[in-house]
């Protein structure tokens, strides 16, 4: 291959990160920091509601912060429905690849995992210590640690769930954004197929059986195979919005 | 930097409806274009291709040389506004930021100055504005970013009579100091027609006229007079509207007349009279009448 | 402003004509750029170079590399020779006509002018328009 044809490919895919893309990418993330933290400290006072009532009717046998380990993943499944369905349009209207826009997504879906599931092991931590001191124990059910101070694996698993939950949602927003309706609907199974191999290789939660042989697997293999879910969601998404159209927004 | 666009045999089918129908055009760069077409003519389709905004069905599109669609250069410099607007459900304030984080020729003073004049609400969502704010927005988006191919369609008509004309004002007023390439689409004409340097008129898909506005100007004629006599002058001319008072009769002829033809004409005791650009439209682009 | 049916740029051609005939513009005199035309009565840029154009080439006006147009020197002889050169036609002809259509003798003719030609020429009601660059007092 000559370098006249190399150089570019090379350029484009510099391009596809431009600096005008990442300063705006820059200003929406900063929108949704204050969604973030509203989320969090929401969370946790739900938790510390749940040791007040639990304590008042009876006694402490679980962890508190597990009950909402699914509010953690659904909600970063909803926020990346909301940035890519309401994202792509305004993102093309001014001036932005499709090709970047979902680049961003994938690198917001990163972020995301990684800020949450820091929030998630901090709660855990906290949670920890305070029980500890009350002599409560923080044992869960159903995931891939058995008790809540694991915080190497309880690390772990909020970072592969929300890298599969994000992923997912912008499968979702994707699908109806592109197909509406109708489509949107129809392609559930698939645009929440992440999810339902994810869970059931994490947690055993989705699908009894299938579930119980994705268990059996070795660790380092279900990490691997849920990095390439998200993987190949992410290609999957760069084809649903390839050659989306964009659409005139309701008003 | 100006933008020209090239279009050739473009087709735009929405499953069953086709909304362009083998479309050739030329958009020549610095200068400002009129498209003109009633509603479903197809203008925002048209636009929406050269945007980037959709793909082609078939055909080929050229801006600057280079084919818009997912081309990072094309794009960063077109801009198009429709009447819908397609901001984010964010504050006005943050759209305009993120416009001015994207745009390589992005002009914060005259955005600010056109939020002034235009009376933007920067503290409200586009979902808290009523159509004439949204509208203001939009056009502080299109005019701001100086796009070297930059698009309004119909985009100003939300606006009311006096923002109206601070928009062409402003619109003038900017365009001659930074040429490039405008259109403007619209299916009220008689505001706009003469900031237009080239008229494409838009009917069922496919282009009816592309010319020198002063040439669509110049291109019809009136006839008044004894109904015999201005039937003896038509002469095989194409009559694009007729109607007669008692022996009176006006005509509306496709096709200006030259000079002998004048003469002639009021000689024959008939009164000649322009055609507005806004009737001329009117008379072509009437349902059933398919030159 | 611009109305009728010649193209704007013939209309605005004519009126810097009228001007310098009347003495409004002097010659040597800068003219409005193309912008403030165009600002000013809402017309595209390009329609106002046009009328320039038209202008440059009949040698009434002059472009000033980066400073703009200004009037010849001659370009009030100019146009006062081209008037002359077509008074007769353009103006003196339909009026013979119309007064022979109506029947209105000759004598009754040129008795008027003679009295039209004593009083004092009236001003041109539309000078303080082509001077001005203000946008206010433009209606559509």
């Amino acid at each position: 291959m000559s370098l006249a044809t190399s150089v570019p490919a090379a350029d484009r895919s510099a391009r596809a990160l431009d600096p005008r893309a990442v300063r705006g990418a820059r200003l929406a993330l900063r929108s949704q920091l204050v969604v973030w933290v509203a989320f969090w400290l929401t969370l946790a006072v739900i938790a510390v509601g749940i040791v007040v009532v639990t304590v008042r009717v009876g006694e402490v046998e679980h962890s508190a912060w597990d009950y909402l380990s699914a509010g953690c993943r659904w909600f970063s499944f909803a926020m990346l429905l909301f940035v890519t369905a309401g994202g792509i349009g305004p993102y093309v209207a001014h001036g932005l690849t499709r090709r970047s826009f979902v680049t961003l997504v994938a690198l917001d879906v990163a972020v995301t995992a990684a800020v949450f599931s820091a929030c998630w092991t901090l709660g855990h931590a906290v949670e920890n210590a305070v029980f500890a001191a009350r002599g409560w124990p923080t044992s869960v059910q159903e995931h891939l640690y058995a008790d809540g101070s694991q915080l190497g694996l309880v690390t772990l698993e909020a970072l592969l769930a929300v890298l599969v939950y994000g992923t997912s949602g912008a499968l979702v927003g994707a699908a109806f954004y592109r197909g509406g309706g109708w489509w949107g609907t129809l392609t559930l199974p698939l645009t929440l197929a992440p999810v339902a191999v994810t869970e059931s290789l994490l947690t055993g939660r989705w699908i009894g059986d299938l579930a119980q042989r994705g268990l059996d697997l070795p660790l380092p293999a279900r990490g691997l195979t849920i990095l390439l879910v998200v993987a190949l969601g992410m290609v999957v998404l760069h084809l649903v919005l390839r050659r989306a159209a964009i659409r005139r927004p309701a008003s | 930097m100006s933008f020209g666009v090239e279009v050739r045999d473009l087709t735009v089918r929405y499953g069953r409806t086709t909304a362009l129908d083998g479309v050739d055009l030329t958009l020549e760069p610095g200068r400002i274009h009129g498209l003109l077409g009633r509603n479903g003519s197809g203008k925002t389709s048209l636009l929406s291709v050269l945007a980037a905004f959709r793909p082609a069905t078939s055909g080929t599109v050229l801006v600057d040389g280079e084919d818009p669609f997912e081309n990072p250069r094309i794009m960063a410099g077109t801009c198009l506004v429709r009447e819908s607007g397609d901001h984010m459900d964010d504050k006005a304030r943050a759209t305009l930021q993120i416009a001015a984080a994207v745009r390589p020729t992005w002009d914060a003073e005259l955005a600010g100055r056109l939020v002034d004049r235009l009376q933007v609400p920067l503290d409200r969502k586009p979902s808290q504005m009523s159509r004439g704010q949204r509208s203001a927005l939009g056009v502080v988006v299109g005019l701001a970013s100086r796009a070297p191919l930059t698009m309004l369609d119909e985009s100003y008509l939300g606006l009311d009579a006096p923002s109206r004309y601070a928009f062409y004002d402003e619109l003038l007023a900017d365009y001659a100091e930074h040429p490039r390439t405008i259109v403007v689409s619209s299916h009220l004409i008689e505001e706009v027609e003469r900031l237009f340097e080239q008229v494409v008129v838009l009917d069922h898909g496919r282009v009816l006229l592309a010319d020198d506005a002063d040439a669509l100007r110049a291109r019809g004629a009136t006839l008044t007079g004894p109904g015999d006599v201005v039937d003896a002058f038509l002469d095989g001319r194409r009559v694009l509207e007729r109607r007669t008072l008692g022996r009176t009769a006006q005509v509306t002829v496709d096709g200006g007349l030259d000079d002998a033809e004048r003469r002639r004409a009021r000689d024959a005791g008939l009164e000649i009279g322009p055609v507005p650009l806004q009737d001329l439209f009117v008379h072509l682009t009437a349902s059933g009448d398919r030159p | 402003m611009f109305d009728g049916r010649d193209p704007i740029y013939l209309q605005i051609a004519d009126q810097i004509r009228g001007d310098i005939l009347d003495g409004t513009l002097r010659e040597e005199e800068q003219v409005m750029s193309t912008t403030q035309y165009a600002t000013t009565f809402r017309i595209n840029p390009a329609t106002a170079a046009k009328a320039f154009t038209e202008l440059v080439d009949e040698g009434v006006l002059y472009k000033r590399r980066g400073v703009g147009m200004f009037v010849s020197p001659d370009a009030r002889s100019r146009l006062v020779a081209g008037r002359r050169d077509r008074f007769f036609a353009d103006v003196v002809e339909p009026v013979a006509a119309e007064a022979r259509r109506l029947g209105i003798p000759v004598e009754d003719v040129v008795a008027r002018l003679r009295e039209l030609a004593a009083e004092p020429a009236p001003r041109r009601p539309d000078v303080a328009a082509t001077t001005t660059t203000s946008t206010d007092g433009e209606s559509s």
